[in-house]
């Protein structure tokens, strides 16, 4: 069957595409011109052709299953079916003895109603091919009929191109609603037996209790604050030990580093984000945690294996990078004007960043990227390559550098890079995800005093 | 003028600088000692965060090391096993030619194993003395008899791993030491064990079985062909999905969208979708695909597809950059020769930028390779032990699959797990290193 099917969605496009390039051609003949090329007429009847059917098919093979289900369950006597308590044990019942995996004795019912199922579900693949066929052969002679000399099939076919490129692009908005829809359902089902307070107030989390509805300590055993603790505390322990390696080495990187050096360190540490989690996992369990009982145990105190010390170590060096590369973009995005500003007053770095760049790219964390990338804004010499161009030079590094830069990086860079997708080089407002702040006076009034203090 | 310049900056500074008097300039004494000692004070405090910065540096790569040396020093052991190589008599009074299948090989294997000590006669020490061999000896010897009936009656040498402990033993996890009720193998065990090494019996080969056999109850036979090509057919799933779908979407957004309110909604969810956490696609995978769906619960087809959803919005990502480097002059040049906007994207700007889009796809399908949690959600941590078939066969994924193993209790799964573990992150980085070579060779600076 799947052969037919490749046939049809393969086959029969690939002959409409040669059918119609040989007419488009024949065409020519007779002194007029073709408006589009030969292949854009094949093109269009094979677009019409596959797509249509190839939709089918697979909204065929979604609704396939629910759909025989309901009319495998409708078909039941009625009294063997009012007298079943749940209706999908007894449809993974039939739907096993139909697929000759049968335990113990299956009613006659079931059996009966297996047998069904295999009947229906053979008719349903073959009417699937024979609709899919029928799809595709009338696209084929509707579209072949159609062809013309003056027939704008480029245009139809980029019609269709287009098309097909929204569709694409809808997969994301779907995906974003099919996840609000599961988490909301999920969510009202699992709200409708525990109460919203128990769950957001309860001190107690024990899902396995609640299994058996007869069990009455199912109720408030579903209190997830010490889920919410537990992940507050693992958050705090794994930003204070990120927070300054991720910071400090940023610094270092962005103002002293060498380009070689900067060249070999960076992407070492951004090893860390390519790790899979599950290896932090295990590097916690195996390495950490022993290692954290024995320290424990030499100043008296009992460490438990899985203790969130161990976790939020762990995730504080998987999260390093995370912290140093956005903390090099945000030291980045300070005006070279205010670096030369504040050393030609005879700041030192150490100054210039406790009261100036620190300043500015604290507030620019919270996702806000100066408008408009100044000439010196440093993402340009991130070149991979670890030139650093002249800052100033660098008529329009936000086309040139920046761009290309973004591919380059690594995922944990293009990660969090989309919570603030602002591109400086196309002035676009954009909303949802990206906070809109004021743009915080740098460099301004504000700053100058603090440097001018220190001489 | 060289006399002037302080001046003019202490005139210019006079207003902030505290103490300063007012009408007079203040002048500015460079070789004061007090302003010598700030000088020297602010250098110092320079040095200082220059090592702050170089030692949080040299921690962070100290803390890389650590982690990859400990799998390192865990994972080596597993890619060498342990084998013991003995003569079995497939004694024809036991196997049935017409069927061997069915033959008593649990019979065969302990009385020729036994043969290699005569002196053991004792039930209870032939139990302890067939520990020795894996606990799935007899199968081992069934396959090769059913494969070849002519051996029935004959004396096979047949070489197969020894059973977890005294792997462990060879390997010198386990101490020799240690008093006897604190190990898994008994002293006597141990005599066997070192007799039979005497002989040249024991070899510790490459262990070919953990890339070439599936998951196993037992850590001696356990291997990650399963998930490889669990995985393989699971990535295979995702890039057939996500890199088409990616780029077309990306190719919307970039070059055909009108801005506006639409294309700021598809720009905002994307970028939105890139920020959930993959566990939430698991969620998305369970709900719909398996839920809503029906489609079959642990196949490489479900986990692509929650796999892709993942990966689509890094691939538009990468996509739309590598798009928006190619220069405007080249689409200005398209279109002016006559082509249509279409073409202008389809024959000039995606070729130009295909060597972006490859670097981010293979970034994006690298990600996708280390994901366990979504896998979890749709059932990919399943007990299987044969590799599958096809995408609609119940499978495990390497990530998966070290999940399990970290789970096991047998000491032997401790260096599996770690040697998974390399096993993945050599996958990971020979996908990387590809990415690396296509940007540096093919990917043009305008």
């Amino acid at each position: 069957m799947s052969v037919y099917l490749l046939l049809i969605l393969i086959g029969l496009p690939l002959a409409g595409f040669l059918l119609a390039r040989r007419q488009a051609v024949a065409m020519v003949g007779g002194g007029s011109s073709l408006h589009s090329l030969p292949d854009f007429h094949g093109a269009y009847v094979a677009a019409w052709t596959g797509i249509p059917a190839t939709l089918l098919v697979v909204l065929w093979i979604a609704l396939q299953g629910p759909v025989l289900d309901q009319a495998v369950f409708a078909s039941l006597p009625d009294d063997f079916r009012d007298a079943v308590a749940n209706q999908s044990l007894v449809i993974a019942e039939i739907h096993s003895v139909a697929d000759g995996r049968i335990f113990g004795e299956p009613a006659p019912e079931v059996r009966a109603a297996a047998e069904r199922l295999q009947t229906w579900r053979s008719m349903a693949s073959w009417s699937m091919v024979a609709v899919a066929a029928a799809a595709a052969l009338a696209g084929l002679v509707v579209t072949r009929s159609r062809l013309a000399p003056a027939f704008r099939a480029r245009h139809r076919v980029e019609d269709v191109l287009s098309g097909l490129m929204v569709v694409c692009s809808v997969i994301a908005v779907l995906t974003t609603l099919g996840i609000l829809l599961s988490l909301v359902f999920e969510s009202i089902r699992f709200f409708a037996r525990v109460p919203w307070y128990e769950f957001l107030f309860g001190l107690n989390w024990e899902p396995q209790i609640a299994i058996r509805s007869d069990q009455v300590a199912g109720l408030g055993s579903f209190g997830a604050v010490p889920v919410f603790l537990g992940t507050v505390v693992i958050a705090v322990i794994a930003m204070l030990v990120a927070t300054p390696i991720g910071l400090l080495s940023a610094i270092y990187l962005t103002e002293y580093a060498s380009p070689r050096f900067r060249a070999v360190a960076k992407p070492s540490l951004e090893i860390l984000a390519g790790i899979p989690t599950v290896v932090y996992g295990f590097f916690a369990v195996l390495t950490v945690a022993p290692a954290l009982r024995i320290a424990g145990a030499w100043i008296g105190l009992d460490v438990a294996p899985n203790s969130a010390l161990a976790a939020g170590s762990v995730m504080g060096l998987m999260i390093i990078p995370f912290i140093s590369s956005l903390s090099d973009d945000a030291l980045a995005a300070v005006p070279q004007a205010m670096r030369d500003g504040s050393a030609a007053l005879g700041a030192t770095k150490v100054r210039d960043h406790r009261e100036g760049a620190a300043a500015g790219s604290a507030s620019r964390d919270h996702g806000r990227r100066p408008a408009g990338g100044q000439p010196g804004d440093r993402r340009d010499h991130d070149r991979g390559d670890g030139r650093r161009p002249d800052r100033q030079d660098d008529p329009e590094p936000v086309r040139l550098g920046h761009h290309r830069d973004r591919a380059d990086r690594h995922p944990a860079d293009r990660r969090h890079r989309v919570r603030q997708p602002q591109d400086p080089g196309r002035l676009r407002p954009r909303h949802g995800a990206v906070h809109q702040h004021a743009l915080p006076e740098r460099g301004g009034a504000a700053d100058r005093p603090e440097i001018s203090r220190e001489i | 003028m060289t006399d002037t310049s302080p001046q003019i900056a202490s005139a210019q500074l006079g207003t902030s600088a505290p103490g300063t008097q007012s009408g007079e300039p203040p002048r500015f004494d460079w070789n004061a000692p007090e302003m010598r000692r700030g000088f020297a004070a602010r250098h110092r405090a320079n040095t200082r965060l220059q090592i702050y910065g170089l030692s949080a540096i040299a921690l962070a790569v100290l803390l890389i090391a650590i982690l990859v040396g400990s799998l390192v020093a865990t994972g080596y052991q597993s890619f060498v096993q342990t084998h013991v190589t003995f003569e079995v008599f497939v004694d024809p009074a036991k196997v049935d030619a017409a069927d061997p299948a069915k033959g008593n090989f649990r019979l065969i294997v302990r009385d020729s194993f036994a043969a290699q000590f005569p002196d053991v006669t004792n039930p209870r020490d032939l139990r302890s003395l067939t520990d020795v061999m894996t606990a799935d000896a007899p199968f081992i010897v069934r396959d090769r008899v059913v494969a070849d009936p002519s051996l029935i009656g004959q004396r096979v040498e047949v070489t197969m791993p020894v059973s977890d402990a005294f792997d462990q033993l060879q390997k010198g996890v386990t101490p020799r030491d240690v008093p006897e009720t604190q190990r898994k193998v008994n002293d006597k065990q141990i005599a066997w064990f070192d007799t039979l090494a005497e002989r040249g019996q024991i070899t510790v080969p490459f262990n070919t079985a953990l890339f070439l056999s599936a998951d196993s109850r037992f850590p001696e036979l356990a291997g990650l062909a399963g998930a490889i090509v669990g995985s393989f057919y699971a990535l295979l799933v995702c890039f057939l999905i996500s890199f088409p779908v990616g780029i077309a979407a990306a190719v919307y957004l970039e070059e055909f969208a009108r801005k506006g309110r639409w294309s700021d909604i598809l720009e905002v969810n994307i970028n939105n979708l890139a920020a959930v956490p993959s566990v939430v696609f698991g969620l998305l995978g369970l709900a719909v695909f398996l839920g809503f769906f029906g489609l079959p619960r642990s196949t490489p087809l479900v986990g692509g597809m929650v796999l892709a959803l993942m990966t689509l919005p890094t691939i538009i990502i990468a996509t739309r950059s590598a798009l928006k480097a190619v220069p405007p002059s080249i689409r200005e040049a398209a279109l002016g020769v006559g082509a249509s906007k279409h073409q202008v994207v389809l024959h000039h700007v995606l070729p130009l930028a295909m060597p972006g889009i490859l670097t981010g796809t293979i970034i994006g399908m690298a990600q996708a390779l280390g994901e366990t949690a979504p896998l979890l959600l749709i059932g990919m941590n399943a007990f299987i032990t044969s590799p599958p078939g096809g995408i609609l066969e119940s499978a495990t994924a390497l990530p998966t699959q070290i999940f399990i193993w970290a789970d096991s209790p047998e000491r032997g799964f401790v260096s599996r797990t770690s040697a998974a573990i390399l096993v993945l992150i050599g996958f990971l980085i020979a996908m990387n290193l590809v990415a690396v070579i296509l940007r540096k060779r093919f990917e043009r600076r305008w």
